[in-house]
C-alpha cells in the first residue's frame, strides 16, 4: 500500500489544491461541495476535520472515472470522505476513502432479483479491485 | 417508558450533520452506527407532543441542542417506528429495536440497534424511508 500512495500522492496534497483539481477538470460541483465541507472543519468539536489523504483518494477516483456524474460528497465523524449515488433501478453505490488508499464499497440494488447480474458488493478493496466490483453498477448511472 | 419499545405509531428523529446531508436528504452513512456494534442514538419525537405541532420541534430542538452541537443545514430525520421495523422484517431473522433509553439531561434519547445484523443493507432500508418532507431543520430560524 506504501507503494500505491507513493505513485499517487499529488504534489501539492493540501485541500485547497484538490478544490481546485477538481474545478480544473470541470467538476465544479463536486468542488463547491468539497469546499463546503471543508468549511465545516472545527465546527463540532465531536467531528475530525475532513482527513485530506482520504479526500485525495476520493479526487484520484473521479480523475479516473471523467465521465461519471457527480457523486453525493459527505464526510463521516472520523473525517473520512463518503460518496455515494443513488441508482435507478433504486439502490446505492456507496464509497468510503480510507487514508491508506483501500476503499470500503457498499453496493445494492433495494430489489437486488432485479437485477441478477449485479451481485451485491460488501467489501473493503483496493482500488483496482474497488472499480471492477462497481462497474455492473456504474453502467446503471447516466454519464456526463 | 425507559427501556420500552416505541410505539409503532410513533417517530423517531436521527440528527443528520451537514456534512452527511445533501440537498435535504440523508447520506446512507448517516445512519450507520459508530462502532458498527452500537445502537443508532435518535430522538422520540412523541415524547415532546403531537409529531404536526411546531411546539413539539421547537422543545425537541431545544433538549437535542443541550446535549449535542447543532448546526446550520443540519437535519432531523424523522422515521416512523413501525415503517422502519417493517423495512427490516423482509428477511427472516432481521429485526430492529426501538427503544426509550433516556439519559440525564437528555429523556426524549432512544435508540435503534440491531442495524448490526447486516450493516449497511439495514442502513440503507432507514435511509430509503426518508422523503424530503420528513426532513426537519436543526436550527429553529432556516
Amino acid at each position: 500500500m506504501a507503494a500505491l500512495r507513493k505513485q499517487s500522492t499529488p504534489t501539492d496534497p493540501s485541500a485547497d489544491a484538490i478544490v481546485r483539481d477538481l474545478k480544473t477538470r470541470r467538476r465544479f460541483g463536486a468542488a463547491k461541495r468539497v469546499a463546503y465541507l471543508l468549511s465545516l472543519d472545527g465546527d463540532d468539536p465531536d467531528e475530525e476535520p475532513v482527513n485530506i489523504e482520504s479526500l485525495h483518494w476520493f479526487a484520484e477516483l473521479l480523475k479516473r472515472h471523467f465521465t461519471l456524474p457527480d457523486p453525493r460528497i459527505g464526510v463521516k465523524p472520523n473525517g473520512l470522505v463518503q460518496i455515494e449515488w443513488l441508482l435507478d433501478p433504486p439502490g446505492i453505490l456507496a464509497l468510503t476513502f480510507l487514508t491508506d488508499g483501500l476503499i470500503r464499497i457498499y453496493a445494492a440494488f433495494d430489489e437486488p432479483e432485479s437485477l441478477p447480474n449485479c451481485t451485491p458488493v460488501n467489501s473493503t478493496l483496493t482500488p483496482a479491485e474497488a472499480e471492477a466490483a462497481m462497474q455492473p453498477f456504474v453502467d446503471r448511472l447516466p454519464h456526463r | 417508558m425507559t427501556g420500552d419499545d416505541i410505539p409503532d405509531a410513533d417517530h423517531v428523529a436521527r440528527y443528520c450533520s451537514p456534512r452527511m446531508v445533501v440537498d435535504g436528504l440523508p447520506m446512507l452513512d448517516a445512519f450507520v452506527p459508530e462502532p458498527l456494534e452500537a445502537p443508532l442514538s435518535v430522538v422520540w419525537v412523541e415524547h415532546f407532543g403531537n409529531i404536526a405541532t411546531e411546539a413539539t420541534f421547537d422543545d425537541l430542538r431545544r433538549q437535542v441542542g443541550a446535549n449535542l452541537r447543532l448546526r446550520r443545514n443540519g437535519r432531523f430525520a424523522v422515521i416512523n417506528a413501525g415503517r422502519a421495523r417493517d423495512a427490516v422484517r423482509l428477511r427472516p431473522g432481521q429485526f430492529l429495536h426501538i427503544r426509550h433509553a433516556p439519559l440525564g439531561g437528555f429523556p426524549s434519547h432512544s435508540e435503534i440497534s440491531g442495524l448490526h445484523q447486516e450493516t449497511p443493507r439495514l442502513s440503507r432500508a432507514l435511509q430509503k424511508l426518508v422523503a424530503a418532507g420528513d426532513m426537519y431543520f436543526a436550527l429553529p430560524d432556516r
